[in-house]
């Protein structure tokens, strides 16, 4: 039972908001590189593999979690791990559930905002006429906040945030799912119809759409044996599936204590990977390949990535398709980035509010007031040093690393501290679905393994991180100007600034979560039921 | 498309669509059971101003 009134108002409001959760910009702009970088058509195959393995695993992890330690009036993480082991660490291993959603929100949140303002630019026509390189030109100058507009934006993103937080779950989040999830499918059918029908020889298209389909699809068997394409892969389902955030087990905390976990997550996921599979794969690259040819779509991902090519490309190549259907296209394309970025931001609020809520008595409006101000101060760093690789190193420590080592720690509290026998009786409480289990064998051996793999092959690259090496490098090169010197030495320096940030706010919350246990002790509210 | 391709993109998109529609349809159609409350009691909690 829950220290306050919040509850879910229908059980498909739940499954979309969690569906809401999981699908984010990288469902359209990162799985469809992914796949061409790591073998085709083939990578479906591990891809499909890891999300039996890991993602439905996992899922089942954290929405159980969720809901054991909502019976017991747990709404985050650091007491909900508490509730599940006698050992007081636990509570501090809960601190990434809060830090990572803060972190992540305070980058995701600037990200989201373009896809508002490109929302906005598509309706007002600001790419009409413009050539290919004005309109990757107009990006930089947005990122590199030429004019005051981005942060306009962003403001709008927060306080719409915030608002819609302040309204509660069923009153906002869920209405968010609601309206935003079936547009986000709806634009997304749209938009990968108009680009899989695209013909050589129309609208100035050079290939046909299924020339895009063509190369992301044939499958290249030989790398199935290649040990980076299966952890790109997991990568892939891991971060797909917002799992190892904290915000999964925050919403099913909300649940009824007997209501049902492996159906609606099953939902949920598999509506994830619907609009990664089916969607994502089915507008970016197809729409390109038709303009520039395997060729020039390789370049552009090579020199942009996933987000070059949705914020720099495509804006230009909707104005092929005529002024009128341009607009449409851009208001889709970007309105649906935009739903699937806001139901992930909205997401990542709520552990935070949990926490206030429940330790400190915070009412509803002042805890959705303290995220978007967080999130201001937290995010105003990537914004103004955008350039200098703030925003890369928050998701590279908040986004990659931080869910990586909290989903391995709760898999093992989960699977071994609190038992896979309690775990699988959580499990399957209130089932809808029989499942099968198997499940219970892979939830204690085999989604621990592959975490630990995950996080051992990770290691080089955390190092190199750490070093900042490829920083160095490039400083070694002694062709280079004082001028480039000076700013890569600046690189370097904000970067490092931005990692003590992260460990002063994981630090600053672990001291809250100290203190919220002390105040426990003192009114004799028990938090261990193990 | 090459027939590999094909067989490929439309073996991912039939199975992924159709285990979306499936759960989904569960999802819709199963009908709320009457779930008791769990017997397990709720530890003491001080109550604060919950507005």
């Amino acid at each position: 039972m829950s220290s306050h009134n919040e509850s879910w108002g229908s059980r498909v409001g739940l499954v979309l908001a969690m569906a809401g959760n999981a699908v984010g910009l990288g469902n359209f702009l990162r799985f469809p590189v992914q796949a061409i970088q790591n073998g085709g058509g083939s990578f479906i195959i591990p891809y499909l593999v890891c999300f039996f393995l890991m993602g439905i695993p996992l899922l089942f992890i954290e929405w159980s979690m969720g809901r054991f330690g909502g019976r017991h009036g747990h709404h985050s993480t650091p007491f909900i791990l508490d509730s599940m082991s006698k050992f007081a660490f636990w509570k501090y291993i809960g601190v990434f559930g809060i830090f990572t959603n803060l972190a992540v929100a305070a980058y995701y949140c600037y990200l989201e905002s373009w896809a508002l303002g490109y929302v906005w630019h598509s309706l007002t026509g600001v790419f009409g006429g413009q050539t290919s390189d004005q309109v990757s030109q107009f990006f930089g100058d947005y990122t590199s906040l030429s004019s005051v507009q981005p942060i306009i934006f962003w403001a709008i993103c927060l306080i719409l945030n915030t608002w819609i937080l302040s309204r509660g779950l069923s009153g906002g989040v869920e209405k968010v799912a609601k309206v935003g999830m079936p547009l986000l499918i709806l634009f997304g059918i749209i938009l990968a119809i108009r680009g899989i029908s695209l013909k050589a020889g129309n609208d100035g298209a050079i290939f046909d759409g299924t020339e895009g389909l063509n190369f992301l699809w044939t499958p290249n068997f030989d790398t199935i044996w290649s040990g980076k394409v299966w952890l790109a892969a997991a990568g892939q389902i891991f971060f797909t599936l917002s799992v190892g955030m904290g915000s999964i087990q925050c919403y099913a905390s909300y649940m009824r204590s007997r209501d049902d976990i492996a159906l609606n997550a099953m939902s949920a996921g598999w509506m994830n990977e619907f609009v990664e599979v089916v969607l994502g794969g089915a507008i970016v690259i197809p729409i390109t390949v038709g303009y520039f040819g395997i060729d020039g779509m390789t370049e552009l991902v090579n020199k942009a990535g996933g987000l070059g090519l949705g914020f720099r490309t495509l804006p230009y190549l909707f104005q092929q398709w005529g002024p009128i259907i341009a607009v449409f296209a851009g208001v889709m394309w970007f309105g649906l980035l935009f739903f699937a970025g806001i139901t992930s931001s909205l997401a990542m609020g709520t552990p935070i509010m949990g926490f206030m809520r429940d330790e400190f008595g915070w009412r509803r409006e002042q805890a959705a007031w303290l995220f978007g101000a967080l999130v201001f101060l937290l995010g105003l760093p990537t914004v103004v040093f955008f350039n200098y690789g703030v925003f890369d190193e928050y998701d590279y420590w908040a986004g990659t690393v931080s869910l990586v080592v909290f989903a391995l720690f709760e898999t093992i509290l989960f699977a071994w501290v609190f038992g896979v026998n309690r775990g699988w009786k959580e499990i399957t409480l209130g089932a809808d679905i029989k499942v099968p289990i198997a499940f219970k064998f892979i939830i204690k051996f085999i989604t621990p393994l592959i975490l630990i793999a995950i996080f051992v092959f990770s290691l080089p690259s955390i190092i190199d991180t750490i070093n900042n090496t490829a920083i160095h490098k490039q400083l070694m090169d002694s062709t280079i100007s004082e001028a480039t010197i000076a700013e890569l030495n600046k690189t370097i320096l904000l970067r490092n600034i931005a990692r003590f940030a992260l460990l002063g706010m994981w630090i600053g919350i672990a001291v809250l979560v100290a203190v919220a246990y002390r105040k426990r002790q003192r009114e004799g509210r028990f938090t261990t039921t193990a | 498309m090459n027939t590999t391709a094909l067989i490929m993109f439309l073996g991912s998109v039939i199975t992924v669509t159709a285990f979306t529609v499936y759960f989904f349809y569960k999802v819709l159609t199963t009908p709320p059971s009457a779930k008791e409350e769990d017997d397990q009691p709720i530890p003491p909690v001080k109550s604060f101003d919950v507005s």
